[in-house]
């Protein structure tokens, strides 16, 4: 098998590959490195880049494998991870200056579960947006990361890099962080498979959470629905170190044939409103497939989506208390952007903070009863495709992603189409809590009815000889 | 709300005195809050039925 097949293997048909003899460890790791090696300085994809542990690594599998050791489920699978989860012993920074020299000590727990799974998790720790603060990965520290489908706009963010290089084909996957849609907006962006889990269902533990971990998550970013559903169920279980895990777990729900019988909700309030002419075109064609295809589509109207808008209070403050210190000893090490933000929020009043989080509770309810409704909501992930790098527009609101952080329920965005200039849209699928597997189920179907090809165009040429 | 405002309100609570320059970049970010500040303030969150206020995805 070539470098370039290799790489163009999903998780599941590498892990395959390996397990059966076809591929080793340490061939895939190499391929993933020959391929870093071509555009991890001209996209700025990674913080820390650490190859060689990432082969020492793949040698060790090899070895175990030989020696007939039990493999595990992702045995030899490279899998980035994004600079603000920690793994032991490399230098974890969040895509800032104030944590540059910043050591990790102990595996983040989805590490761990990745390295019990004998994933290759050590080829370094991919680029993001600053403290995972904006949604653009426009880091004045580490570099622009640049969009694998044009590398003159904005991947998305936060966690930008790790999007950039699951869809370079390097590495087969990547551990990205979601507080406000830094999982799927990426993915929406570069044409991948972005999930967001229900809150509590995925350890925190390891997690450099600057802003508020009651709306944070660690999820995958894939090139398939199949290879989501394998990481959630790899990564999930409650962890008493992490008070926001939660010992109730999603329920099993096998792969569907077809949407007959599902109830898909269509928010016509925010969700749809404001967008792009071609981001609506190619969601609005997706929720027509979903119908062909047996779904019940429910045309759904909130009430208390609009007020999330002005529950900017809240957000300002979440993160003050974690970088208050930097702030007053090195504010120059802060970009402006980030620096100035956060300096605004110290003189928020408590008292308005608690109208903000009153707000956000109120949405929370909505959203819970809506979605008992409904099997799922549909609509798209990012108001429109990848803007411009430096582009003021860029750092456009999270509108359509983070109310489902605020809500706590699982959502995930998939690759829908492209725009006439070549750009991926994501589309997006909310489920109730803990119904994470019936959402994949339905996304599977929704995948196969719109079989995108997710090989940005600069590596389709090598993957096609 | 001019500089000069924020400028008072910095004295009164976080005491950072930051040079004027600072000062100009923090305002367009205050603005910012201070126009949800006036929304939020408008709606009647004290008597709410569900005000009790729990982690997000609190459906537990």
């Amino acid at each position: 098998m070539t470098n370039d097949e290799i790489r163009s293997l999903s998780v599941v048909e590498l892990r395959d590959a390996i397990a059966t003899g076809r591929v080793t460890a340490e061939a895939a790791t190499l391929a993933a490195i020959e391929q870093a090696a071509r555009f991890k300085d001209s996209h700025a994809l990674f913080v820390t880049y650490t190859p060689d542990r990432a082969l020492a690594d793949a040698q060790a599998a090899d070895a175990a494998q030989a020696a007939g050791k039990p493999l595990g489920p992702l045995h030899g699978v490279p899998i980035t991870i994004k600079d603000n989860i920690d793994v032991a012993g490399v230098r974890v920074t969040s895509g800032s200056k104030v944590l540059a020299n910043r050591m990790a000590t102990e595996d983040a727990t989805v590490v761990a579960k990745l390295k019990a799974a004998g994933a290759i998790v050590t080829m370094g720790q991919t680029n993001m947006h600053e403290m995972a603060a904006g949604g653009t990965s426009t880091n004045v520290h580490y570099g622009a990361v640049r969009n694998p489908w044009d590398p003159e706009r904005i991947p998305g963010g936060s966690s930008g890099g790790a999007a950039a290089c699951v869809s370079l084909h390097i590495g087969h996957a990547a551990l990205g962080t979601d507080a406000g849609g830094s999982v799927r907006g990426p993915a929406s962006l570069c044409g991948l498979v972005g999930l967001k889990q229900t809150h509590g269902l995925v350890s925190l533990k390891g997690l450099v959470a600057a802003a508020n971990w009651s709306v944070d998550h660690i999820g995958p970013l894939t090139r398939d629905v199949e290879d989501a559903k394998l990481l959630l169920h790899l990564l999930q279980g409650y962890d008493p170190a992490d008070p926001e895990s939660n010992p109730k777990t999603a329920e099993p729900h096998p792969p569907l044939a077809g949407l007959k019988g599902v109830r898909v909700g269509v928010p016509e309030t925010v969700f749809w409103e404001g967008l792009d002419p071609e981001v609506e075109h190619t969601c609005r064609a997706t929720v027509a497939l979903m119908a062909e295809a047996g779904a019940e589509i429910v045309p759904l109207t909130l009430e208390t989506i609009g007020l999330l808008t002005i529950s900017r209070p809240a957000s300002m403050v979440d993160s003050l208390v974690f970088h208050e210190p930097y702030l007053r000893e090195h504010p120059e090490d802060y970009g402006e952007e980030l620096r100035h933000r956060l300096m605004a929020s110290q003189y928020v009043l408590a008292s308005d903070y608690v109208r903000a989080l009153r707000v956000r509770r109120l949405w929370t309810e909505e959203c819970t009863q809506v979605l008992h409704t409904v099997d799922v909501m549909a609509m798209p992930t990012r108001s429109a495709p990848a803007h411009l790098i430096g582009d003021p527009a860029a750092s456009q609101p999270l509108s359509n992603t983070s109310p489902f952080n605020q809500a706590g329920v699982p959502a995930i965005s998939l690759p829908a189409g492209l725009t006439t200039g070549g750009l991926p849209v994501g589309f997006q699928l909310v489920a109730p809590a803990w119904q994470d597997y019936r959402l994949l189920a339905i996304a599977g179907v929704v995948e196969r009815l719109i079989g995108f090809d997710t090989t940005p165009p600069v590596i389709r040429t090598a993957v096609a000889v | 709300m001019d500089l000069a405002t924020l400028k008072q309100i910095d004295a009164l609570t976080a005491g950072n005195t930051y040079d004027d320059a600072t000062f100009e970049k923090i305002l367009p970010n205050f603005q910012l809050y201070l126009e949800a500040r006036e929304k939020l303030r408008a709606l009647p969150l004290g008597d709410i039925k569900s005000a009790m206020v729990m982690l997000a995805g609190g459906v537990r």
